[in-house]
């Protein structure tokens, strides 16, 4: 991290200028023929992007103006669709102070956007919308010229941002500048090779330039991480003497903000302890640990989760408990009640999600963490962790995100979190002041991530020819653990609580037809063990179809390809240009038993079997004749590295491949009398 | 995205918009008094009487903030005769969120719970085109819905229903007094549901009964066909006379250029690669166009401004042209009727070597003299000097539109493989998915695109080596092609499999298809499977395989030509644009019998030495 609390005031503003012409001259002066012919390849490119950020102060608050200049060369009729538009977010919309976009045609003509057409108000008390306004007289070839600048006024918590250079289109130059009143700090912090800072300072200010050249267009996939491997930059203002954020600070600001328990509604606060007495019932004398386990089996079992209304934002856990409901905000305060109530030891974790780039212990980022939740020590030392519900979904204790599987989280507690608090530092009450700490403890540890031997998909299935009827019943058994059963159970649990996406995937489903060879005609039972890695088990009956193509009574044709559905990672058939980031490393195995009323004789099965292995999976295909009139397939994918670099996407196009090669497989059963 | 004259539907797009993805209100009575003013302006009295219900409602108002009024909304309940209006009725005034902008709002009403509750308003329109059709379907539950409307004598009304069939009951009657004529109109609208596979191009219910209207002036028995297409030419006609500036481009354009079709290709292509599509519609912007002169400097427009641009620049060069008003095939009726709800898109028509040429300049991939394949099959409404004329669009036919497999291929059977290469071209418009998908990916990805595409047309086999070229707008692709374990001998047989072989419907992954299937052009397709083995089979008679019911054939024949070589050849023919109840059975009978055949294995007698 570099801090600049610069002492020096050389440099002029005219300095400024001038250098920052020259390095213009520099940076444009020279290109390579394969900035261009990347450039040209794609539907348009930045002849220059740049986004300059200024902090000043205002009164008790803070003023940024963002500035946004660029130059967009279209390439082609698509480009033109594409980025012939001006973009602006609703916030940008209504706080626009300068706006000039241009069209510089091909000819040298210029052609002006007229903004006052783009800010046409028919009502004066109501604001903008996000604006997408089209941008006149843009033909291939010509370039778009847009330059505008926005304010927002800041609390002294939100002077930090991040920037990244790197855009959807590529660029020849693109600069990120911060400056900043002569009182006022920076601190910076690169990541991934975000380029050093040009600094000018003089009397008046502290200017950092940012700059790259010749940078590539990305466009983003499910699979990639911009900040696990693209160059970013973190950056916060401070008063010139400000002090870093500690974790102290993070503390007592957003994890006691998001989870201190209130007492204000004294009526409904005593309902608490009805419940909680009522739910122990006869286990009063049992441990702690027995006793929370209770409490939260309760909520999981009885309660719903519902979104957060502001009108419900004050009330006390007594009165959530009495409505039978928590929200995202609640549970967590509800968390923290009966935590301490029951004098169960626990940390606060602040965790970031993998594509968000690593947590970083020491500058403490504004939005470093996007999940805060709890985990309590047990008697063996060892951690359990809380993570609260969301409004769709709820989690078991120890069950995670999988977004936060095997990263880099902070637990931090009170150093007397043991000792037992006084009401006004457990609850806010009607004065409205939240508890603070003076000191922590601090922790830094790797957020558990169950590897493929945990998070797996199987699929057992015993199937029965009928000659006769022509028909293949089965009875199976689909189970699904670890991050596979969070995700899959998460999805359901979002097409319960939404209508419009239910009736979306119901719409997809019937769309796509029913590419999967298993019909589950009725579901004998269902079990799901609460306990990590919190496998869910569907036993059920049903046909097996569009396998077996009787042909006559005594051939049938036996395809395999609706038969095999493993849940791949998916690839393109051009290699990626970014690495693929996984939240973790799975298997799906799938075992297939048919068996025949006669025996049989199977044609194709020699040197059907497949086994393939590489660093990052394996695929494994087994077809057996078992006794006389019996088919076993295994059928197995893993995937083994939450990673695949793009220099190695070849071996994950090589392991899928395999999956495909097998499923064009057909096989001739001879049936003998 | 096409070009579409949204507005010209607004209220039953609008009211698919907010009922097709909110609640379903339950609605005892919907009454709507429409009285047509002698200064050509328009009132609408709205009253809806909602059922009891447990929770509050948020009932939707969507009106024109350009061209509409709304007013004197009222919330009421009954005591008897007596209104008892409520008091702190909650209103809410929102822009309607569209992907273009546009001067549509919407206004919410809050309905009380636990009582019948009634609610009236008014709108005021002052163009009386406006008024353009009266629906007789709904996304909520409406009990009955009467439509009374007063024409005074000034004026007459001319309509026409559609789908009046399938309402459960409907009447209509008229009286004419000394001042005006009035209508009643009753019925029990049709429920409809919005139906989300609209996403993926089903389009299983898009009509619906609906009553286009026109109000013409009575005097000198005014055609509606007439007043329709004279009101437009006459906007039409002070958004045209084109700029020195225009008039030179068009000039260095086509200098030196006498010949008239090559001439139109010069323009036409023109207008589409260097004007973009934007719509910007604000209360009469959204039926006349801009002037051809700002379409021109700004190098943007919807479908009526690059229309009216394209129609003034051939008019330019001495070419006829014309304006004309057209449904797309997603629109919910076709442009039959003169009235503004008939059409929800505008194009131009060129006139040369005796021919009539549609020319739509919002589709990028439209060749001239091809089908607009939005417009096939539909009405167009042309808009000219001598009083408007409908013309039937035409489409290609299915042997226009063919698609050509050659595919020739070694058997190994030792190693149960089957290799060598295809090529595959395209005539007419059958490649349009593919010129589509061309026109707004990168080369990678469109390079990405056809590879999985093939991939998938032969049953996921490896391609390798593909190449394409696209010459005269119509793609060719040539490449390698290796199938494993489709083949296997026992003693004396080889048996092979064919479902490598290249699928029926290219854009379409389903076994069966649902009807409302939207398969964009007919089309046939012509494959051949030449293999050449390497060992000698006894020589068969062929077999051949021959389905043919409404509008959709399949031949396939499997021969031996010598005891080294096996043709597997087929025809397949599809005349139809949409997969719809007259031909979904035919279409999945010929799939299922199709997939039958290629799941089978051709067994191969091997030749005894």
């Amino acid at each position: 991290m570099n801090q600049l609390y610069l002492k020096e005031r050389k440099f002029s503003t005219i300095l400024i200028t001038v250098f920052l012409f020259l390095y213009s001259l520099t940076s444009f002066g020279q290109e390579t023929d394969e900035f261009n012919v990347l450039s040209q390849k794609e539907d348009a490119y930045y002849l220059f992007n740049y986004t300059d950020v200024t902090y000043k102060k205002n009164w008790s608050s803070f003023k940024r103006y963002i500035s946004v200049t660029n130059k967009i060369v279209v390439n082609n009729v698509n480009g033109v669709e594409k980025y012939a538009f001006l973009n602006l977010s609703e916030y940008e919309s209504n706080h626009i102070t300068e706006i000039d976009i241009k069209t510089l045609k091909a000819d040298g003509t210029v052609v002006a956007l007229d903004s006052s057409l783009v800010f046409k108000r028919t009502d004066k008390k109501k604001k903008f919308n996000a604006i997408s306004y089209p941008i006149p007289a843009v033909e291939p070839g010509d370039t778009i010229s847009t330059s505008y600048v926005y304010y927002e006024y800041l609390k002294k918590s939100e002077l930090s941002s991040y920037a990244n250079l790197h855009n959807n289109l590529p660029s020849k130059n693109s600069q990120f500048t911060i400056s900043t009143d002569r009182d006022l700090i920076v601190r910076y912090k690169a990541y991934n090779g975000f380029p050093k800072p040009k600094i000018v300072t003089n009397d008046t200010l502290i200017y950092l330039e940012f700059s790259m050249d010749k940078l590539k267009g990305f466009e983003e996939n499910q699979y990639s991480c911009f900040t696990c491997e693209l160059p970013y930059l973190y950056y916060s203002v401070d008063n010139e003497g400000g002090k870093l954020r500690t974790w102290n600070d993070v503390y007592n600001e957003e994890f006691n903000a998001l989870t201190q328990p209130l007492y204000i509604d004294y009526n409904n606060a005593t309902y608490y302890k009805r419940w909680k007495r009522r739910t122990i019932g006869e286990a009063k004398d049992s441990s702690k640990y027995y006793k929370f386990k209770l409490l939260f089996n309760d909520v999981i079992d009885n309660f719903r989760m519902t979104e957060l209304n502001p009108r419900e934002f004050i009330k006390s856990n007594g009165y959530f408990l009495k409505e039978k409901k928590f929200d995202p905000v609640s549970i967590r305060r509800f968390y923290r009640q009966i935590l301490e109530d029951l004098e169960i030891d626990y940390w606060a974790v602040f965790a970031k999600s993998k594509r968000s780039g690593t947590i970083d212990e020491n500058y403490i980022r504004r939005e470093e963490f996007d999940h805060i939740f709890f985990a309590y020590e047990k008697q063996n030392g060892a951690l359990d962790f809380l993570y609260p519900h969301s409004e769709i979904f709820k989690y078991q204790i120890n069950e995670i995100p999988t977004s936060i599987y095997n990263t880099g989280a902070i637990l931090v507690k009170p150093k007397d979190s043991l000792i037992k608090k006084k009401k006004r530092d457990q609850f806010i009450t009607r004065e409205f002041k939240m508890a603070k700490v003076d000191s922590i403890s601090m922790a830094k540890i790797v957020l558990p991530g169950m590897n493929s031997s945990f998070n797996t998909v199987s699929q057992m299935v015993f199937s029965k020819v009928d000659l006769s009827d022509k028909t293949v019943n089965h009875k199976s058994r689909f189970r699904i653990s670890g991050g596979l059963s969070t995700e899959i159970r998460n999805f359901f649990s979002t097409m319960d609580n939404d209508k419009q996406a239910s009736q979306y995937y119901d719409a997809l489903s019937e769309f796509e037809g029913d590419k999967n060879a298993i019909q589950i005609d009725s579901v004998l039972s269902r079990k799901f063990i609460s306990r990590k890695p919190f496998s869910y088990t569907i036993n059920s009956t049903g046909k097996v179809n569009n396998v077996l193509n009787f042909i006559n009574d005594s051939l049938v044709s036996f395809s395999i390809k609706q038969l095999i559905n493993h849940s791949t990672i998916e690839t393109i058939p051009v290699n990626s240009d970014l690495s693929y980031y996984l939240d973790y490393t799975y298997s799906d195995n799938f075992t297939f038993n048919m068996e025949f009323p006669k025996n049989i004789e199977i044609l194709g099965i020699e040197n059907a079997n497949t086994e393939f292995k590489n660093q990052y999976g394996d695929y494994i295909f087994v077809i057996k004749k078992l006794k006389k009139n019996k088919i076993k397939i295994y059928s197995s994918y893993k995937i083994k590295k939450n990673k695949i670099p793009k220099e190695n996407y070849e071996d994950l196009k090589k392991l899928n491949n395999e999956i495909e090669k097998v499923k064009s497989k057909k096989f001739i059963i001879k049936i003998k009398e | 995205m096409k070009t579409l004259l949204k507005l010209l539907i607004f209220g039953i797009f609008l009211f698919v918009y907010v009922n097709g993805f909110s609640q379903n209100i339950d609605i005892l009575k919907q009454y709507e008094k429409i009285s047509i003013k002698k200064d050509s302006s328009f009132t609408n009295e709205i009253l809806i009487k909602f059922k009891k219900n447990e929770d509050y409602r948020i009932y939707p108002i969507f009106y024109d903030s350009e061209l509409e009024n709304i007013s004197k909304i009222m919330l009421f309940s009954k005591k008897g005769r007596r209104e008892k209006p409520f008091k702190n009725v909650q209103i809410y005034e929102e822009d309607v969120e569209l992907d273009y902008i546009s001067s549509q709002k919407v206004k919410t009403v809050e309905i009380p719970k636990e009582k019948e509750v009634y609610l009236r308003y008014e709108i005021n329109c002052k163009e009386l085109i406006y008024f353009s059709s009266l629906p007789f379907f709904s996304y909520n539950n409406i009990d009955s819905l009467e439509y009374k409307i007063e024409v005074p004598k000034k004026f007459e009304l001319a309509h026409k229903t559609i789908l009046r069939d399938s309402l459960s009951f409907y009447s209509i009657d008229s009286v004419v007094n000394e001042n005006a004529s009035i209508w009643k109109i009753k019925s029990v609208p049709k429920k409809v549901q919005h139906d989300p596979l609209q996403y993926f191009g089903i389009y299983k219910n898009m009509s619906v009964p609906i009553m286009k209207t026109i109000v013409v002036p009575a005097v000198n028995k005014y055609e509606p066909l007439k007043y329709m297409n004279d009101w437009y030419l006459k906007n039409l006609n002070t958004k045209r006379s084109l700029s020195n500036a225009a008039k030179s481009k068009i000039d260095e354009l086509t200098s030196g250029i006498q010949n008239k079709e090559q001439i139109v290709k010069i323009i036409y292509n023109y207008v589409k690669s260097n004007f973009k599509y934007v719509a910007i519609e604000v209360g009469m912007g959204a039926f006349i166009p801009s002037h051809v002169n700002e379409v021109f400097t700004n190098k943007q427009g919807d479908c009526k401004d690059l229309s009216n641009f394209l129609t003034e620049a051939l008019k330019y060069k001495g070419i006829k042209s014309d304006v004309a008003l057209a449904a797309t095939f997603d629109h919910i009726s076709d442009c039959d009727f003169p009235s503004l709800s008939s059409a929800n898109h505008v194009i131009s028509i060129a006139y040369f070597n005796d021919a009539e040429v549609l020319l739509d300049p919002t589709d990028p991939i439209h060749q001239q003299k091809t089908p607009v394949q939005s417009l096939q099959e539909r009405t167009i409404l042309i808009v000219n000097d001598n009083g408007g004329k409908f013309l039937k669009a035409k489409n290609f036919t299915s042997t226009q539109n063919e698609i050509d497999y050659q595919i020739k291929l070694n058997l190994n059977t030792e190693k149960s493989l089957l290799d060598g290469d295809f090529n595959v071209s395209y005539k007419g418009i059958a490649d349009n998915n593919l010129q589509r998908i061309y026109s707004y990916e990168t080369e990678k990805s469109f390079n990405n695109f056809i590879d999985s595409f093939f991939k998938e047309i032969f049953g996921n086999q490896e391609i390798s080596n593909l190449t394409k070229t696209n010459t005269s707008h119509n793609f060719n692709f040539k490449g390698s092609i290796k199938i494993n374990g489709k083949t296997f001998n026992d003693n004396n047989n080889t048996f092979l499999f064919l479902d490598f072989a290249p699928k029926l419907f290219e854009n379409e992954s389903r076994d069966n298809l649902l009807e409302g299937t939207y398969i964009q052009n007919p089309f046939g397709k012509k494959v051949i499977i030449e293999i050449t083995l390497t060992e000698p089979i006894e020589i068969f008679s062929p077999k051949k395989h021959s389905f043919k019911e409404n509008g959709v054939s399949l031949n396939l024949v499997i021969k031996s030509v010598t005891e080294s070589k096996l043709i597997v050849s087929y025809d397949f023919l599809y005349d139809h644009i949409f997969v719809d109840k007259t031909n979904v059975n035919a279409t999945n009978n010929i799939l299922k019998s199709f997939k039958k055949i290629i799941n089978e294995p051709i067994i191969l007698k091997r030749k005894k030495i």
